[in-house]
């Protein structure tokens, strides 16, 4: 079956002023740098990464509202660019996405209903179903109740929005539906409705899922596969079931060591919490080697010179690690 | 919405009294009317005589108090010069400058909201340098420095157009283009960076992902969200031209309110600067009005809100 998402190579560099703007003195700032996945119909594919590991770049990259520097993204057999023509247009409606500031992400002088029947008037003026009509059963469908529907987002709740901008995203039908960070600007009371009505639609719609996240458990809990990423690359893919039990690059285990369970003393069997040290380099000033090596705490002489490779590790399992055998097997056993 | 309204128009109401209150004591401690009018050689006994006859002997608050009632009956006072219905000579001025006016800000709200929008569109190209480059210069040069250079050129060396006076459509050019000048280029400015904040908006990148076409975009999401800040430096401006463009109107000797107020100040003619500042209080309290009920057009916001919270 070829996926419905194909991306390979992709890459997007900035540039960014250096110190002295009479000079010249641009620097590249690589946000993404050679990303390769692939989604299959149906199937949800999380992103995890601390902030600026190029997350929410790739999230742009993929339904083409920014040009990549290199690389190429396949939707359903495909390739999308970032030229804004009519065909690119027409196919927004077939991917669609959801913001992480709900509020910011909804014009504040149109009404809830306004909102969604937008997407409708665009792109089916001549449908079946009245444009109005079939926005209201899609905000029903997302547990919005009919007195909301006037309301102006200053008048919604937090999840309110959220489930505006959800129905809006949802009303045309999309097979992809790119989420990016979806509830971090949510109460914790409702991230968890806002994640349940997303695992529900998703099933109820077929959807093809990417969804960004920085929150491991949100992500074990709603994705089929997992990429971690790190510095613009991907460091470890796989099974979201296999990567977070038996995790092999030491950065994912940091990750999961870091996410607080009630109950249970570690997600990982016989390992300490990890502290990272440090923050995450600079983009601008990606270190040599391995770029993970100035805060990895088994890193060695060779993590500092050469880059690690993609090492398959299972049937859908990959990590780029000089170290993965030691770790891998470590956590496994 | 009518709530908000009739709020609106009981602190314009209390802002017109502050001002007239304040004109009129500023008025009567910054200098002597009868020194200026007799001079100062004047007797003593008829500048005695000449204060008891306008009521400068009361005490303040007394003819503050007359001042009043008077306008309560519709007596604005005479001007100390000829005896003139002081408001008849401010009304009699109202024409020559709503005639700058109001030419002058139709030209600034066509030329500075498209430059602005244009610039803001093209952020960054050397279109958007250009239109700010003639911005800024617009903004900083002062009017009568810009008339007196539009003097020199079109008048005095081209002779094409009068360099002062009033009395025909040849006579306003000048004026109006000097007032043009600035006010369009200070709405540019507003204009931009009014819409640059609103296109950075996530909403508009979704309104876009929507696969709005650009335009369509820009006319029915970033237009109406970009406005607010608008209209209300629009409305300042409008006010202010109201009120009478005081330097354009001396450079250029266009009999206007803002020319009147000026020599009446130099006069000390109490009453004519009294009439005179009432007006303008009012036009501009009237143009704040209009411009708190434009925004509840706008802004759902301010409808919902006072309605419910006032």
């Amino acid at each position: 079956m070829t996926p419905l998402l194909n991306v390979t190579g992709l890459q997007r560099h900035f540039f960014v002023e250096g110190k002295n703007e009479w000079l010249a003195d641009k620097k590249i700032l690589r946000a993404v740098d050679g990303v390769t996945l692939s989604v299959q119909r149906g199937k949800t594919l999380g992103i995890v990464g601390e902030s600026g590991c190029g997350k929410s770049t790739m999230a742009k990259l993929v339904l083409g509202l920014i040009p990549a520097t290199a690389g190429t993204v396949e939707f359903d057999g495909k390739p999308v660019t970032a030229q804004r023509n009519r065909a690119w247009r027409a196919a927004r409606r077939h991917m669609q996405m959801v913001y992480q500031d709900p509020l910011g992400a909804l014009d504040r002088r149109l009404t809830a209903l306004e909102q969604v029947t937008e997407p409708l008037l665009i792109h089916e003026k001549n449908g079946e179903i009245k444009p109005a009509v079939a926005a209201q059963t899609m905000m029903r469908a997302v547990g919005l109740t009919d007195n909301l529907f006037t309301r102006y987002p200053h008048e919604l709740s937090g999840g309110q929005r959220q489930r505006v901008v959800l129905a809006r995203a949802l009303v045309l039908k999309p097979s992809l539906l790119v989420c990016d960070e979806p509830i971090s600007a949510l109460d914790v009371s409702v991230q968890a409705q806002v994640i349940n009505l997303l695992d529900d639609l998703r099933q109820q719609m077929n959807l093809t899922m990417l969804f960004i996240s920085h929150d491991l458990r949100v992500v074990r809990h709603i994705c089929d596969e997992v990429a971690v990423m790190y510095l613009g690359r991907i460091i470890e893919q796989g099974s979201a079931k296999e990567v977070l039990s038996h995790p092999a690059h030491p950065y994912t285990r940091a990750l999961i060591s870091a996410v607080s369970t009630p109950g249970a003393k570690h997600a990982i069997a016989g390992s300490g919490r990890i502290i990272l040290k440090g923050e995450p380099p600079n983009p601008v000033d990606i270190p040599t080697g391995c770029s993970f090596h100035p805060r990895c705490a088994m890193a060695t002489a060779h993590c500092k010179t050469s880059a690690p490779t993609v090492t398959r590790l299972g049937e859908s399992h990959t990590v780029s690690c000089h170290l993965h055998a030691m770790i891998h097997h470590g956590s496994a056993s | 919405m009518g709530r908000y309204m009739l709020s609106r128009s009981l602190r314009a109401l209390l802002t017109i009294f502050l001002v007239v209150g304040f004109a009129f004591t500023i008025l009567r401690l910054s200098g002597d009317p009868a020194m200026m009018i007799l001079s100062a050689d004047a007797p003593p006994e008829a500048i005695a005589a000449f204060r008891e006859s306008w009521g400068l002997d009361a005490p303040l608050w007394q003819q503050f108090w007359g001042y009043l009632l008077n306008i309560f009956h519709g007596n604005f006072g005479v001007s100390m010069r000829d005896a003139s219905p002081a408001m008849g000579l401010v009304l009699e001025a109202i024409p020559a400058t709503l005639a700058l006016a109001l030419p002058a800000f139709a030209l600034n709200l066509l030329i500075g909201i498209p430059a602005g929008i244009f610039a803001a569109l093209h952020r960054n190209s050397w279109m958007d340098r250009l239109v700010m480059s003639f911005s800024v210069a617009g903004h900083t040069l002062p009017s009568f420095v810009l008339g007196l250079l539009l003097v020199l050129i079109f008048a005095v060396s081209l002779g094409w157009l009068p360099s002062g006076g009033y009395s025909g459509f040849e006579h306003a050019v000048l004026p109006v283009l000097t007032l043009t000048v600035g006010g369009a280029a200070v709405l540019a400015r507003y204009t931009r960076s009014s819409m640059l904040e609103v296109l950075g908006q996530p909403y508009i990148r979704a309104a876009s992902a929507k696969g709005l076409r650009w335009s369509q975009v820009v006319i029915r999401h970033a237009l109406p969200n970009a406005a607010l800040p608008i209209i209300t430096i629009a409305g300042l401006m409008f006010g202010g031209l109201i009120a009478g463009a005081v330097v354009v109107e001396s450079v250029f000797s266009w009999p206007g309110v803002g020319r009147l107020t000026v020599s009446a100040v130099g006069n000390r003619d109490l009453a004519v600067v009294q009439a005179a500042l009432l007006l303008i209080t009012v036009s501009m309290v009237a143009t704040n009005l209009l411009v708190d009920a434009i925004y509840c057009l706008f802004d759902p916001r301010l409808r919902a809100s006072a309605g419910a919270h006032q």
